[in-house]
């Protein structure tokens, strides 16, 4: 009895066994050799309203050649397709009429826009992907100045692949620096929708010795470009969202130091005016890099330089920024508690006269190896 | 053949309701979440628990009455056969909703993050797992739950420790401000769905070992998930800022999306985090199967409770393919909310009476 039991939970088991050949999910299978992987993406302005799509494809095969054992007569390390439509995701659709592998964006690390896109408004850009999650949502993105061609169209000096040069350009923990701001996709359309706080986007343009190169800052009203911060300018941005650990800054004094640490209290009010009141406290820890004057600084000397330094600065960005409507700083979220969520809307124009109170304490830690 | 006595402990209970609530508090919950307020993001969160550890406790209440039994035995016993189906048919029906809701809802997920092309009927056939599940019996769920929150949960907690970067507490703010404006918004009623995991103790509360404690096994799986379900809302809020969110279809799932680790070797978090919740999704329709096809067989013996379940199988996988579109499966929970609060507060009210009365007649 028990035997004959057993048997019918094995026949059973067999049975079940054909379920698993449904597991594969064979509806949106494309096998890894027959897809061409997008890794940069650039979007452009072209006649009549519509737009030019750059992808930039590796080509794997070089790979080996370049190792020396491969047999690939291929020239160069990417394919780029060009491709003009009304909106992104029909150029996209149209660059599969031009390939023989299935066309996928899902691995892009980098979109370029070119500034007559970014003045124009990014949004009709960048929607098609949140709603079908075609590039991944932690996608960089950067505002080229002048063209898209010598950015995408040559090879890399600095021997990354072909795909990774403008994203270690930025990361962090590869060629990141405070002053290059980092925005991803989600950083930017989030603030579309946030009244509270405007976009930044890094402003890149091509050089020819190394390809790239940073040239500040791209802030945005909205989704369209309201202005420009310099690379020094930028750093003050890196300071507020307590991203700049490893900067250096030049002072007057001709003292270079390298900051180790900071902290940023921001404490807001409105004002009998209506006015709001924003009192920004940053607290900065350094040590001495360089000091090239012949003079001898005492400590408390430095770090007053040091101050005036960041707290001239940060009054430039602020008249720039406030002028334009676009806290870019995110200080319109410190309101939040203070206004009714139906006032949120009004902040851009609440910000242009916001009053703002910017101090910088430092203090150096150490002079390094020399006192 | 009389059924062999099966008891579960307390433990065993918060199981079965964890699982119950990680299956729900991923995918529709932090968008009814954010559409009910405007400020304090976390009170319609507490509020929503609290209201669930109240229900269970008039749950506990009800099953406590007559221990080792469930509520269809309890009302045959109370009120007769005839008003016994008249009732708990809305229990029965609130549970074949749900059945065909989750799978449904769950399916459509899978469509819009992962298998864009892959057809619904297929997707749908992942009813077929918890139906075998059910038919082994409740042994069978509670060991197969217990194994998968034992692969789930580690990966559950570790997603949302990883989902603590790029938090910007400003964006949720006021954290406390003197409002309850959520109260009168339709989406707090409709998000209850995720704390009512407890009306089906009045099925498998016939083997709990201490029905009179039931509420308290509840209680641990609330407060055990209570961080997750927290973050679940909160994360996206904090991330992308109350506007965006808002606009978003699963805002969980942006987040994970949006997360950029540079040691972390996995590309794709959000595949992981699907995965994990159609795990939860897989025990609690286990465990939503066992207990409709019970409920069926108290009311018509005469059929056996595999037959149920096969049939209650083709059923639910028939109306979860006739939703149109995942605006439909959005209306359905929402048009199930009057169901659901009846069930989680007024049903155990009137068999508390009833069960009062009638002992009160019989002295």
């Amino acid at each position: 009895m028990e035997k004959e039991e057993g048997a019918l939970r094995v026949k059973k088991l067999w049975l079940l066994l054909p379920i698993c050949l449904l597991l594969q999910g064979c509806w949106d299978s494309k096998d890894i050799d027959n897809r061409i992987i997008a890794v940069t993406m650039g979007i452009t302005s072209a006649e009549k309203g519509q737009i030019e799509l750059w992808l930039r494809f590796p080509r794997p095969e070089t790979t080996t050649a370049a190792g020396g054992k491969g047999g690939s007569s291929l020239k160069g390390s990417f394919v780029l397709v060009k491709q003009k439509a009304p909106t992104v995701a029909a150029a996209i659709d149209r660059t599969q009429l031009k390939l023989s592998k299935g066309v996928d964006i899902a691995s892009v690390q980098t979109i370029l826009i070119t500034e007559d896109i970014a003045k124009k408004g990014v949004y009709p850009y960048l929607e098609f992907a949140i709603r079908n999650r075609l590039v991944p949502m932690n996608t960089l993105v950067a505002v080229v100045q002048g063209s898209l061609e010598p950015l995408l169209g040559r090879e890399s000096p600095t021997g990354e692949s072909a795909g990774m040069i403008i994203n270690n350009f930025f990361e962090e923990h590869i060629g990141g620096a405070p002053r290059k701001t980092k925005a991803s996709l989600w950083n930017i359309y989030s603030r579309i929708y946030n009244p509270m706080e405007a976009s930044v986007v890094p402003r890149i343009s091509a050089n020819d010795e190394t390809l790239i190169k940073s040239i500040g800052t791209v802030y945005f009203s909205g989704d369209q470009m309201a202005g420009t911060l310099t690379p020094k300018e930028s750093l003050i941005y890196a300071l507020m969202r307590k991203k700049i650990r490893g900067a250096e800054i030049e002072t007057v004094h001709k003292a270079d130091v390298r900051i180790t640490d900071n902290t940023v209290h921001v404490k807001e009010s409105i004002g009998k005016d209506g006015r709001p009141i924003i009192h920004v406290r940053i607290r900065l820890v350094f040590s001495l890099m360089d000091l090239s004057n012949k003079e001898r600084l005492t400590r408390s000397e430095i770090e007053q330089a040091v101050n005036q330094v960041l707290e001239r600065r940060a009054k430039s960005v602020f008249a720039k920024t406030q002028k334009a409507g676009a806290d870019i700083f995110g200080f319109g979220n410190h309101f939040r508690g203070r206004l009714e969520p139906r006032e949120y809307k009004k902040w851009p124009e609440m910000y242009k006269h916001a009053k703002i109170d910017f101090q910088v304490e430092s203090e150096l830690r150490n002079t390094g190896l020399k006192e | 053949m009389a059924e062999p006595r099966v008891t579960l402990n307390l433990l065993q209970h918060s199981a079965l309701q964890i699982n119950f609530i990680g299956g729900m508090a991923f995918f529709l919950y932090p968008d009814l979440v954010i559409h009910s307020t405007d400020e304090m993001y976390w009170l319609p969160i507490v509020a929503g628990a609290s209201i669930g550890i109240f229900g269970s406790w008039l749950y506990s209440k009800m099953m406590s009455s007559n221990p080792g039994k469930d509520l269809f035995e309890i009302s045959i016993g109370v009120v007769g056969r005839g008003w016994t189906m008249v009732l708990l048919f809305p229990l029965v029906l609130f549970m074949f909703n749900s059945i065909a809701l989750m799978a449904r809802s769950h399916a459509e997920m899978v469509n819009m993050t992962m298998l864009p092309t892959t057809p619904q009927w297929f997707l749908n056939g992942l009813l077929i797992i918890p139906l075998w599940s059910a038919l082994g019996g409740i042994t069978s769920i509670v060991r197969t739950i217990t194994v998968l929150l034992f692969i789930a949960l580690p990966f559950a907690m570790a997603i949302n420790l990883l989902g603590l970067v790029d938090l910007e507490f400003s964006l949720g703010s006021p954290w406390f401000k003197l409002s309850a404006d959520f109260i009168r918004s339709p989406e707090f009623y409709a998000s209850s769905y995720v704390w009512v995991g407890f009306i089906y103790c009045s099925v498998i509360g016939k083997y709990a070992s201490d029905p009179k404690h039931l509420w308290k096994s509840y209680g641990l799986a609330v407060l055990c998930f209570l961080p997750m379900a927290l973050e679940a809302v909160l994360l996206p809020v904090l991330t992308f800022g109350p506007e965006f969110t808002r606009t978003l279809t699963f805002p969980y799932i942006m987040k994970m999306d949006s997360i950029d680790i540079y040691w972390l070797p996995v590309e794709n978090l959000t595949a992981i985090y699907v995965s994990v919740t159609m795990i939860f999704v897989v025990g609690t329709v286990a465990m939503m199967y066992f207990c409709v096809a019970r409920g069926i067989h108290r009311l018509f013996p005469r059929f056996s409770e595999k037959i149920i379940l096969w049939i209650c199988g083709g059923i639910t996988y028939s109306v979860a393919l006739l939703f149109p579109s995942w605006l439909w499966v959005r209306r359905g929970v929402f048009w199930d909310t009057p169901l659901r609060l009846f069930l989680a507060i007024g049903l155990p009210v009137i068999y508390i009476a009833l069960i009062w009365w009638k002992k009160r007649k019989e002295r």
